[in-house]
C-alpha cells in the first residue's frame, strides 16, 4: 500500500487530521523544530504549579488534624484534578505540534507516576509539567535528574523516607526502601535486560537514600543518606552525602550505553511497532555521542525509512483514541472546558476506564502496555465502539461520512472501509464505522 | 537480532490465535464435555506478603524482623495449627477453614530468582515456564491455556477470562472467552454486520469482536465501584461456571505493601475475600463442591519490615486454595525456618516448592491429566515431586 509521508505523520507521529484539514505534508525538520517550541495552548490550559500543589496539600493536612472542615479544600482539589485531566485532552486536540504531546506521553509514561490517593494525584501531573515537558528536547540524564528530584516519583516509589543503612536515621529507625532503585535500573535506566542484580538494587537504594521530600517540595535530607561512599555498578562515590553526589550518581546512570539502547528501544517499540537493530544502534550512538542529547536521537528515528513505511503495527491507547476521535470530528475547545462534572465523568472519564486506560491511573509503575493485544479485548473494544458512537451523536450533525473517511483517514482508507461507510444505514453509523475501524483505531 | 522477552511476547500477542467463541460453533456436546470439576485461578498482581497472610507465629524468629506485622494470634490473627495463624483481614473465611474448604501452601515460588521484577514474575508465574532467568516456553503462551488443549472436548465456552485486561494465563493457541461483566454494544443490526465485516481483515481486532458481539447481549450494562469489583467478576465467572465453564481465571491487584502494610492488607485480602464468598454463594453448594480455586502470586516479601511499615520484593510466599473440592484445613509447606541461615539470599523466605507444582498436581486431580502431559506440556521443567492431595 502506498501511503503519503502527510498520512504517514499524521498517524504515527500524532493523533489524526483535525476535521476539514486533510493531513498535511510535513518534513523531518519541522517535525523536529516543532519539539522544543510549546503551542500556545499549553499556557492557555496551564497548570497548577509545584508549590501552590504542596501548599495544598499542608492545608489539608492541618486542617484534617484540626478536624475542620475540609469543603472548601476538597473543591479547590477537584478543581485542580479537573483542570489537570483537561490540559491532558486539550492540549494535544487543538496543538499545532503533536509529535509534542506524543512525546511528553512517551516520556511521562517512562517516568510513571501513578494517581492514586490525594497526594499522588496532585504530584503525578506535576511530574509530567515541571519535570519532563521542560526537558523534552533536552538531554535525558536532565530529565531523569528533574524526575528523581520531584515529589511525585518520590513519593510514588516510597523514596521519600528511605533511609540508608549507616544514616543518622537509619541507625535509629531502620529502614532503607528498594522500591525506586529497582524500578530505576529495571524501568527508567539500563532495563530488566540490563547487567545488575540485587546487589546493585541495594547499592543503589543505599545511595539514593536522602533524596525526600518537605513542606514544600522536593528536599535533600542528610539524615537519611549514607555517610561514607557508595558504590554503584562497580564505581565508588567518594563525595560527601549530598544532591551533588546523587546527581553525578544519576548521571553516569543515564549515559551507560545500556541506557542509550535501551531508551532507543523503547521509542522504536513505541513510535514504529519494530526494533530494526541498524536503528536501535544508531540512536544509541547518537546518544552516547551527544551525551543523552534527546533531540539527536530523534532525528536519527524520524531519518530511518521504517518511519515513513505504512502506519498500523500499533494500536492507539485509549486517550490517543479520544483525541484523535475529537481532533477528527472537531470538537471545541469550549465545548469541553465547559462540561459540568457529572457530564466530564460520563462522557469522557468513564469511557476512559471502560476502554482500560483510567486516567493517570496506570496498573504500576512500568505505565501502560505496548502492545496492541493489551488494549482490544471484548470489553474494551466494546467500549471503544460505544464511544465512537456516543462522540457521532453530539458532534457528528452535518458532517458527510464519505468525506469524511476520505479526510480522517486519508490513503488509509481501504476499499472495504468505503464500502462499509457507503453501506451504513444512517449517516452516524457511517461516521462511527470510520471511527470504529481497525485502520482508525492503530497508528 | 536480539529480542526482549517482553518485545517476544508483544509479538506473540499481536499475532495470537485466541479464537474468541464465534456464535456459528456448535455448543458443547454432553458425549464430549470435559467432566464437572472446575478450577478457578485468581492471580494476585503485586506480590502478597504470604508471611502476613498466613503467619508463622510458630517460628521464634518471626517477632526479630517484624516488629509490627504480622504480629499473630492475640492480635487479630486467627490461629489454624498452632504454628500458622491467618490474618484478620480474612476472618469471613474461617468458615470456610473450619469446614475444610479453605487451605494454603506456604515457603512456594516459582523459580523466578533476583531482579523480583513484579512484570517478569507475573509472566513467569503465567506463562508457566521452570527457566530460572525469566525466559519463557517459545510460543509465550499461559499455562492454562495450554492445559485446555489437552481436555478433550474443550471449546471456547470451557474457558474464561474476566475483566478488562488480557491474561498471559490463558493466552495462547486454544481459543478461550473473555469478557468483562460491564460490557454493551450500541450499534444497530445493520451497523453490526458492517463492522463485522470490516474487522474481519484484522486477527486481533476480528476475534474480539466477535466474543463482544455475543456477550453484549447476555450481560446488563453495569459498572461496580472499585469495592464492587471483585464481586462483580466473581459473580460474573460464576455464572459462566455454572453453565458450559471449566476453567475461569481473574486478577485482583493492591498487594505491592511497601508502606503501611497494616492498612493496605485488608483492602486488598478483603477483595479477595469477597471474591470466594462470592463464588461460593453464586456458585451454590453442588457446583462449589467440584470447585478449586487458586490464588496465586508472583513472589513473596521480604522477611523484614522495611522502614516504612511496609515490606520490599522478597521470593518465597503463599498460595491460597479454596473450593469444595479442595482437601482445606491445612497448611502443605516444607517450612524451611527462618532463621538468618535459612533464609534466601538472607533476606527472604526460602522457597521449598515450585507453586506450578500445586497447580499441576490440582489440574492432575481434578482433569485427570498425566503427569508427562503436565511435564511436556503445562508445566515444561517444573520439578512435581509428590502428589500434596490437596484435592478430595
Amino acid at each position: 500500500m502506498q501511503v503519503s509521508n502527510a498520512t504517514i505523520a499524521a498517524t504515527r507521529f500524532g493523533f489524526g487530521p483535525l476535521l476539514g484539514e486533510a493531513a498535511r505534508d510535513v518534513s523531518v525538520d519541522a517535525l523536529l523544530e516543532s519539539i522544543g517550541v510549546p503551542d500556545p495552548v499549553e499556557t492557555r490550559h496551564a497548570l497548577a504549579d509545584l508549590p501552590t500543589r504542596m501548599d495544598h496539600l499542608t492545608r489539608y493536612r492541618k486542617a484534617r488534624k484540626a478536624e475542620r472542615s475540609l469543603d472548601a479544600l476538597k473543591a479547590e482539589f477537584r478543581a485542580m484534578v479537573r483542570g489537570d485531566f483537561l490540559a491532558s485532552l486539550l492540549r494535544p486536540l487543538s496543538s499545532a505540534a503533536p509529535l509534542r504531546e506524543r512525546l511528553v506521553l512517551f516520556w511521562a509514561d517512562h517516568f510513571t507516576v501513578a494517581a492514586n490517593g490525594r497526594p499522588q494525584t496532585l504530584l503525578a501531573s506535576s511530574s509530567v509539567e515541571e519535570a519532563i515537558r521542560p526537558a523534552l528536547a533536552g538531554r535525558f540524564p536532565d530529565m531523569l535528574r528533574a524526575v528523581f528530584t520531584h515529589p511525585g516519583m518520590l513519593v510514588y516509589l516510597n523514596q521519600a523516607g528511605s533511609a540508608a543503612t549507616g544514616s543518622r536515621m537509619g541507625k535509629r529507625r531502620g529502614g532503607l526502601n528498594e522500591n525506586l532503585a529497582r524500578e530505576a535500573l529495571e524501568l527508567h535506566t539500563l532495563g530488566v535486560d540490563g547487567s545488575y542484580g540485587q546487589a546493585d538494587v541495594r547499592a543503589l537504594a543505599e545511595a539514593l537514600a536522602g533524596l525526600s521530600v518537605g513542606e514544600a517540595g522536593f528536599r535533600f535530607r542528610a539524615a537519611l543518606a549514607a555517610p561514607g561512599p557508595v558504590e554503584v555498578l562497580g564505581k565508588r562515590y567518594d563525595g560527601k552525602a549530598g544532591l551533588a553526589r546523587t546527581t553525578a550518581l544519576l548521571e553516569d546512570l543515564a549515559l551507560m550505553p545500556q541506557t542509550a539502547r535501551h531508551l532507543s528501544r523503547k521509542l522504536c517499540v513505541h513510535f514504529l511497532g519494530a526494533t530494526p537493530d541498524d536503528l536501535i544502534d544508531a540512536m544509541a550512538r547518537a546518544y552516547l555521542r551527544h551525551d543523552g542529547a534527546l533531540m539527536p536521537v530523534y532525528e536519527v528515528l524520524l531519518s530511518h525509512p521504517q518511519a515513513w513505511s505504512p502506519p498500523g503495527s500499533k494500536v492507539r491507547p485509549p486517550l490517543e483514541y479520544v483525541v484523535a476521535i475529537l481532533r477528527a470530528l472537531g470538537a471545541p475547545e469550549a465545548g469541553i472546558v465547559g462540561l459540568r462534572r457529572r457530564d466530564l465523568q460520563n462522557a469522557l472519564i468513564r469511557p476512559l476506564t471502560a476502554m482500560g486506560q483510567p486516567p493517570g491511573r496506570p496498573g504500576g509503575p512500568d505505565g501502560w502496555p505496548e502492545d496492541g493485544a493489551a488494549w482490544i479485548t471484548p470489553s474494551t473494544l466494546a467500549a471503544r465502539i460505544t464511544f465512537a458512537v456516543g462522540a457521532v451523536e453530539r458532534l457528528g450533525d452535518g458532517i458527510e461520512p464519505v468525506a469524511f473517511l476520505r479526510d480522517t483517514l486519508g490513503d488509509l482508507a481501504t476499499p472495504a472501509l468505503q464500502f462499509a461507510v457507503a453501506g451504513a444505514e444512517t449517516r452516524s453509523e457511517g461516521l462511527a464505522l470510520t471511527l470504529a475501524s481497525p485502520q482508525f483505531n492503530r497508528r | 537480532m536480539t529480542r526482549t522477552r517482553r518485545e517476544f511476547l508483544g509479538q506473540t500477542l499481536a499475532l495470537g490465535c485466541t479464537a474468541a467463541a464465534s456464535p456459528l460453533v456448535t455448543p458443547v456436546t454432553l458425549a464430549n464435555a470435559p467432566g464437572d470439576n472446575r478450577l478457578v485461578v485468581i492471580v494476585l498482581r503485586g506480590a502478597m506478603d504470604g508471611l502476613d497472610v498466613v503467619q508463622p507465629h510458630g517460628d521464634a524468629d518471626l517477632r526479630r524482623y517484624r516488629p509490627s506485622l504480622s504480629a499473630g494470634p492475640g492480635n487479630g490473627a486467627h490461629d489454624l495449627d498452632g504454628f500458622f495463624a491467618l490474618h484478620a483481614g480474612l476472618t469471613d473465611l474461617m468458615p470456610l477453614w473450619r469446614a475444610g474448604e479453605l487451605g494454603f501452601a506456604h515457603a512456594v515460588s516459582t523459580p523466578y530468582r533476583d531482579k523480583r521484577s513484579h512484570f517478569d514474575g507475573q509472566d513467569m508465574l503465567e506463562n508457566g515456564s521452570a527457566f530460572a532467568d525469566g525466559r519463557m516456553t517459545r510460543a509465550g503462551d499461559g499455562w492454562l491455556n495450554r492445559t485446555l488443549a489437552l481436555i478433550p472436548g474443550a471449546q471456547a465456552s470451557t474457558a474464561l477470562a474476566v475483566g478488562r485486561e488480557r491474561l498471559l494465563l490463558l493466552n495462547g493457541e486454544a481459543p478461550i472467552t473473555a469478557w468483562s461483566p460491564d460490557g454493551n454494544l450500541p450499534l444497530s443490526a445493520q451497523g453490526e454486520l458492517l463492522i463485522r465485516a470490516l474487522y474481519e481483515q484484522d486477527p486481533l481486532f476480528h476475534e474480539a469482536a466477535e466474543t463482544a458481539l455475543r456477550l453484549a447481549g447476555e450481560t446488563d450494562a453495569m459498572s461496580p465501584g472499585r469495592a464492587g469489583r471483585a464481586k462483580a467478576m466473581a459473580e460474573y465467572a460464576a455464572g459462566h461456571l455454572r453453565d458450559e465453564a471449566r476453567f475461569a481465571a481473574f486478577s485482583l491487584g493492591g498487594w505491592d505493601t511497601h508502606v503501611r502494610q497494616v492498612n493496605a492488607l485488608p483492602r486488598a485480602l478483603g477483595e479477595l475475600s469477597d471474591a470466594l464468598l462470592t463464588l461460593k454463594s453464586e456458585l451454590g453448594p453442588q457446583v462449589w463442591g467440584q470447585t478449586c480455586v487458586m490464588a496465586v502470586t508472583e513472589f513473596g516479601r521480604t522477611v523484614a519490615e522495611n522502614g516504612n511499615g511496609g515490606t520490599d520484593h522478597g521470593t518465597g510466599g503463599a498460595l491460597v486454595m479454596a473450593g469444595g473440592a479442595v482437601r482445606g484445613k491445612q497448611v502443605v509447606t516444607d517450612w524451611p525456618g527462618l532463621a538468618e541461615a535459612d533464609l534466601y539470599e538472607r533476606r527472604d523466605l526460602r522457597p521449598t516448592r515450585d507453586v506450578r507444582a500445586h497447580l499441576g498436581w490440582a489440574i492432575h486431580d481434578l482433569f485427570g491429566l498425566s503427569r508427562s502431559d503436565l511435564a511436556a506440556t503445562v508445566f515444561p521443567g517444573v520439578a512435581f515431586g509428590s502428589n500434596p492431595r490437596v484435592i478430595l
